[in-house]
């Protein structure tokens, strides 16, 4: 869909507002006409010394029909705006949480937020603000003519004649001002880098002494802007103070040409007085025009930066074939798995892997940084694209299995064990919203955290995240264990997740996971060999492949990848303890 | 977190008197663009007040009088010299005055944005000093983001209350009592009928204003959790999606993002009445003054210019109304920004120095004795006492989190221990500024990190006492001669933003050659562990070698053959000096260096 696709969509989505809105405007720019032309009639009135309060009443008529169309029309066209906007920020976040994780490697946070706050303001404004003036204004100035032209054409021939010269100074300022901008922004950016480099490298300014030539630096970049701003100062008064001069100019016309038509018997003094009230109340109108051309323009080309956005489909959603399955058991098999990331298809994160694994067994997987570990995880519970038929669970193929059954029967426990800015009790019932509280607490202390929340004042009720307390590593990673223990899901899958809890701990929580199994399959990825070495299989990959599989005992005596490393946590784990 | 977001929530007062009170020193200087920006409203208001006076006089002709409303003094001026028509003259005036009005109009707005930009940009220098003598600690807390935020858009956001804010409200507001005034002068019960209207309006004003503000500070907290409830789905996404949680986070998405559409409808209903009220008064105080003025006209005391003029003065007083309500919020959202940026103000610099010494060269001994220090409450050293005699190379040995790097850190003064004392050539650190000390010691950073800037100005880091033959000899002593040749501009080769554009050997080296160009007499090095290819290792292994000729040198090392070369080997193990001696005594101790030694022979092994 195009951009202009798009606006027609949207309006024709809320036609019934739009309609009301535009009638409510048209009849707007009429009253609009009546309260000049009323005006004129008492003026007239006064000038002959004939009784005004019927023309004064309908003057008061006219006004009051006035603010009540101006009212309304306002009101529904900027709630019709509101409302779009409300949709457009749901349909994308709807969007977005259909989106593969793939797609959010590929993007930055920042970029997403600018799109779903900056674009979705700027389509706002221009679908309320910018379609209420693309309407008004012309249909203003048609009928205010006409009416100016009906009184009398020669004195509105001069009183138009200043307007020609707003082509020239949109001409003149209109470029000007859109470079200035440009550049102040630009400066503005610069500044940014220079603040930002600056405390990014605060170590090294520091401690080579370079605090005075960092603050010349951004002195000169402080000055720079404010000179671009300044420039820019000059430019939109400029500007500004030349339009306002326009009605004057049509004033001048009014009050010369004018009055000599009333000399010379022409019009009266309520006409001269009907195109003062019109030089006036165009003002406000003409002063808007190119405000809106801006809107107009920064509307489309936010709609079509929105349009990025939704013009991918979603991938990874429940397909016409999926199979009617309402339950998931334990086992797992993999086979001949191969994924690459998109531009990197000549190095495989995955490069056929085969394995399988029976209800209740528990699998472990290390290898270096890099070597496919976690893409390997990710795969089982289709959160990668990946060829149909490589993995299946309980014979099903993954990709065919209901999205929602799939996740709510593998729970993973994710490296960086994100946690979300509510209550730990939220946190934890997260995958399962309706648990009762004592499922959260089990939950909480078979991750053996339960003990660390009952310390905090607010136990469970405690807030985490931004604004809430913060946590450390291990309780954070545990807390994300519980949250995925919650579930009681048929395949559990630790991802590298038990990093930063102590070795004391880590073997506790292993051993409650070992206890409390019950036909679990579980997916243990480690650094640490200690959280393996229990494993019924342990697989070692290397660049995408397994390199070696097999029990603890069976790989420390094959002398491979696996002994060195174990080799050296021994080593390591001596000198802590020796030193203990 | 992107900065910005949360900060919405806190709701700033429209006017805060303390916050003006504090922005009065950064005027200092440039107190001629106040004095002009205000003084520039006088003749504003007198401009303002003239053309209706001249459309009245015109009426006034029309109808048959010649007294000119407002102002009887202007009588002479208008009355046309003779030979010219008094159309014209009168037109000629009036274009005149419109003119001159621009021309003050465009005098004063420059004259105001000049004193807001002259004031944010004292107040900008300012915070960025400010921000150079924060203690090192700040930056551990307060993200980047957010620090360049108050830098750069809140100071743009802060200065709006000049162009849009403050003094344009002053501005109307004379203008609007000067009117007034002039308005009961003409004629005061003409006048007490046209701002009869006025308390009514103001009561409505102020009633729909508060709605609206209740209404706005609804959507301020809405579209602040809405935006960071978008985040948070962004950046956890993979947990969304991993628990099959998206209904019911859209639900919840959506009771916001509606509760937000429905604080705007009722914020959209009173704006637009408050709108279409001031216009209507407006308009109904015209039809007042015509109706009662027409009355007055019959009776002969007032003419019909008389009334234009009244109208004319009307409309100008009801128009600043009308924009009320945008620079309320930008005044609103300029004091927000004023406060985050006074908050930063505050948070208080390092103390400063009572420095006593400042010695012009010193030999390098470098005496560690009793200290302690923690970042936060986990002491990281404890109770470290060392002495590492002038021009020796000491390495430092130990596991991650031993306090190797804290050593280096504290020698350089970047964070003072809470006891104990160190000393340099006998002198207490504490004594020594730290711009004096800094420059004895060169740090050699693991992530090194790259200027914006050019080649050389990475060497010389600006300083201008580095010539250019010293920074061309600093990097062909750090093998990078070979490398600057290749490239297109050499020394004047353009740096990307945190050098993304040099490899990670380049950068090592680079980084040696800006401690050659400084020349230190202590060089304190974090060996880098990132792995390179054999040739640019041999390159950094020599170029090592020739940083640390003629220095007292204290190396974290990683590297084996570092380790061997050094002349003294201190094994530090959770913040106490555990081993020391040369890398044979402590082999032969089969202590902990032993132990160590070994594992890093596994790495290196592995790696290899």
């Amino acid at each position: 869909m195009t951009p202009r696709q798009r606006v027609v969509a949207y309006v024709r989505a809320h036609r019934v507002r739009y309609a009301v809105g535009a009638v409510l405007t048209i009849a707007y720019s009429i009253a609009f006409q009546l309260v000049p032309l009323a005006a004129r009639t008492v003026v007239n009135e006064i000038e002959a010394g004939s009784r005004v309060t019927e023309s004064v009443l309908a003057l008061c008529g006219a006004a009051g029909l006035f603010a009540l169309l101006s009212f309304s029309s306002r009101n529904v066209l900027f709630s019709a705006a509101r409302e779009i906007e409300y949709e457009i920020r749901g349909e994308l976040f709807a969007h977005l949480q259909r989106m593969p994780q793939s797609y959010f490697a590929g993007q930055r946070t920042g970029d997403l937020m600018s799109r779903a706050v900056n674009d979705v303001n700027n389509v706002r404004m221009f679908l309320g603000m910018g379609l209420l003036n693309v309407v008004q204004t012309p249909v203003l100035y048609v009928l205010a003519i006409a009416v100016m032209l009906h009184v009398d054409w020669r004195l509105t021939l001069w009183v138009l004649s200043p307007y020609p010269l707003f082509i020239g100074i949109a001409r003149f300022f209109g470029k000007r001002m859109h470079n200035s901008t440009l550049e102040a922004q630009e400066q503005l950016g610069a500044l940014s880098s220079t603040a930002q480099e600056n405390a990014a490298g605060v170590f090294v300014v520091r401690s080579n002494t370079m605090e005075d030539r960092e603050r010349e630096r951004f002195g000169a970049d402080a000055k720079a802007l404010y000179g671009k701003q300044l420039h820019l100062a000059v430019i939109s008064n400029g500007m500004m103070t030349t339009i306002q001069a326009l009605p004057a100019l049509a004033q001048v016309a009014v009050l010369i040409v004018g009055t000599t038509g009333v000399i010379g018997g022409r019009i009266s003094v309520g006409d001269v007085f009907l195109f003062v009230s019109y030089t006036l109340q165009l003002t406000f109108p003409t002063f808007m025009v190119g405000w809106v051309i801006n809107i107009v323009q920064r509307g489309l080309a936010s709609l079509q930066r929105l349009g990025e956005v939704y013009d991918v489909v979603p991938s990874i959603r429940d397909r016409a074939d999926v199979l009617p399955l309402t339950s998931l058991g334990g086992s797992v098999a993999v086979r001949e798995l191969r994924f690459a990331f998109p531009g990197r298809e000549e190095h495989p994160a995955l490069d056929g892997v085969s394995f399988s694994v029976a209800p209740g067994q528990t699998i472990g997987i290390v290898g270096e940084v890099g070597s496919g570990k976690s893409t390997l995880v990710s795969a089982i519970p289709r959160l990668l694209e990946i060829p149909d038929g490589s993995v299946r669970i309980d014979g099903s193929d993954v990709n065919r299995i209901p999205l929602g059954l799939l996740r709510s029967s593998c729970a993973v426990v994710p490296q960086d064990s994100f946690l979300f800015s509510t209550t730990i009790e939220e946190n934890i019932r997260f995958g399962c919203p309706e648990a009762p509280r004592s499922a959260v607490r089990e939950a909480a202390r078979r991750a053996h955290v339960l003990d660390d929340i009952e310390e905090f004042p607010d136990g469970f009720e405690t807030v985490v995240g931004e604004r809430g307390i913060t946590l450390s590593g291990g309780q954070r990673q545990r807390i994300a264990l519980a949250r995925a223990l919650a579930l009681q899901p048929a395949i559990l899958i630790l991802d590298d997740s038990l990093s930063s809890v102590d070795a004391a701990t880590e073997e506790g929580i292993l051993k409650e996971l070992r206890a409390a199994r019950a036909g679990r399959t579980c997916f243990i990825v480690a650094h640490r060999l200690s959280a393996v070495r229990d494993a019924d299989q342990i697989l070692v990959l290397d660049q995408g492949r397994i390199a070696e599989r097999g029990t603890h005992d069976e790989l420390v005596a094959h002398a491979g990848i696996y002994a060195r490393i174990h080799r050296q946590q021994q080593l390591e784990a001596e000198i802590e303890g020796d030193a203990a | 977190m992107t900065p910005g977001f949360h900060d919405e929530e806190v709701m700033g007062k429209v006017v805060d008197a303390q916050l003006m009170r504090r922005l009065v020193p950064y005027f200092e200087g440039h107190w001629y663009l106040v004095v002009l920006s205000f003084v520039l409203i006088v003749p504003r208001m007198a401009l303002e007040s003239l053309p209706d006076t001249v459309m009245g006089y015109a009426f006034n002709r029309l109808t048959g009088t010649d007294t000119v409303p407002g102002f009887q003094s202007l009588r002479a001026l208008l009355e046309p010299p003779a030979g010219i028509e008094w159309v014209w003259w009168v037109g000629g005036i009036y274009f005149a005055i419109a003119v001159l009005t621009s021309a003050v109009e465009l005098a004063r707005s420059v004259a105001m944005a000049a004193m807001g930009q002259r004031a944010m940009l004292a107040l900008r220098s300012a915070l960025f000093d400010h921000v150079q003598r924060l203690p090192l600690r700040f930056f551990d807390r307060y993200p980047v983001g957010r620090l360049v935020t108050r830098l750069g858009n809140d100071i743009e956001s802060a200065s709006e209350m000049f162009s849009n804010g403050l003094v344009a409200l002053i501005a109307d507001l004379l203008v609007m009592t000067f009117l007034a005034v002039l308005l009961f002068r003409a004629n005061w019960r003409l006048a007490l009928c046209a701002m009869a209207v006025v308390p009514v309006m103001a009561a409505a004003a102020i009633v729909f204003r508060w709605k609206v503000r209740e209404a706005f500070r609804t959507v301020r907290v809405k579209i602040a959790r809405i935006n960071a409830h978008l985040q948070e789905t962004i950046t956890g996404m993979r947990v969304v999606q991993l628990f099959a949680r998206e209904k019911r986070n859209l639900a919840e998405f959506m009771q916001t993002n509606g509760e937000h559409r429905d604080a705007w409808f009722t914020s959209i209903w009173y704006e637009s009445l408050l709108t279409s009220t001031i216009g209507l008064a407006g308009n109904l105080t015209t039809a007042f003054i015509l109706w009662y003025g027409a009355h007055l006209v019959g009776l002969k005391v007032l003419t019909l210019g008389d009334l234009v003029f009244f109208m004319g003065y009307m409309r100008k007083f009801y128009r600043p109304l009308q924009d009320l309500s945008a620079k309320y919020s930008v005044m609103q959202s300029s004091m927000a920004s004023l406060e985050r940026v006074f908050q930063l103000l505050d948070i208080p610099e390092e103390p400063a120095e009572v420095a006593s010494a400042s010695p012009q060269r010193v030999r390098g001994e470098i005496v560690f004795e009793n200290v302690t220090f923690a970042y936060e409450s986990q002491p990281i050293l404890k109770n470290l006492s060392f002495r590492v005699a002038p021009g020796q190379r000491v390495a430092l040995v130990g596991h991650t989190g031993a306090g190797k790097t804290t050593v280096l850190k504290l020698l350089a003064r970047m964070y003072e221990p809470q006891q104990g004392s160190i000393r340099i050539d006998g002198v207490d650190v504490r004594d020594i500024p730290r711009s004096v000390l800094r420059r004895h010691i060169a740090f050699v950073l693991q992530d090194v990190f790259l200027f914006t800037g050019d080649l050389a100005y990475n060497v010389s880091l600006g300083r201008a006492d580095i010539s250019q033959a010293e920074v061309e000899s600093a990097m062909r002593t750090a093998h990078l001669e070979e490398f600057v040749s290749r490239l297109p501009l050499g020394y004047r080769q353009p740096v990307h933003e945190r050098g993304g554009n040099f490899s990670v050997g380049e950068r090592q080296l680079l980084s040696f050659a800006r401690a050659l160009a400084q020349k230190p007499e202590i060089l304190l090095l974090d060996e880098a562990t990132s792995s390179v290819d054999t040739q640019t290792e041999a390159l950094i292994q020599d170029a090592l070698h020739a940083l640390l000729r003629n220095k007292t040198s204290m190396v974290v090392a990683h590297r084996l053959s570092t380790i061997e070369d050094v002349d003294r080997i201190l094994v530090l193990h959770h913040g106490e000096l555990r081993e020391s001696g040369t890398h044979q005594e402590l082999l032969g101790q089969r202590g902990l260096y032993w132990r160590l030694y070994q594992l890093q022979y596994a790495i290196q092994e592995r790696a290899a």
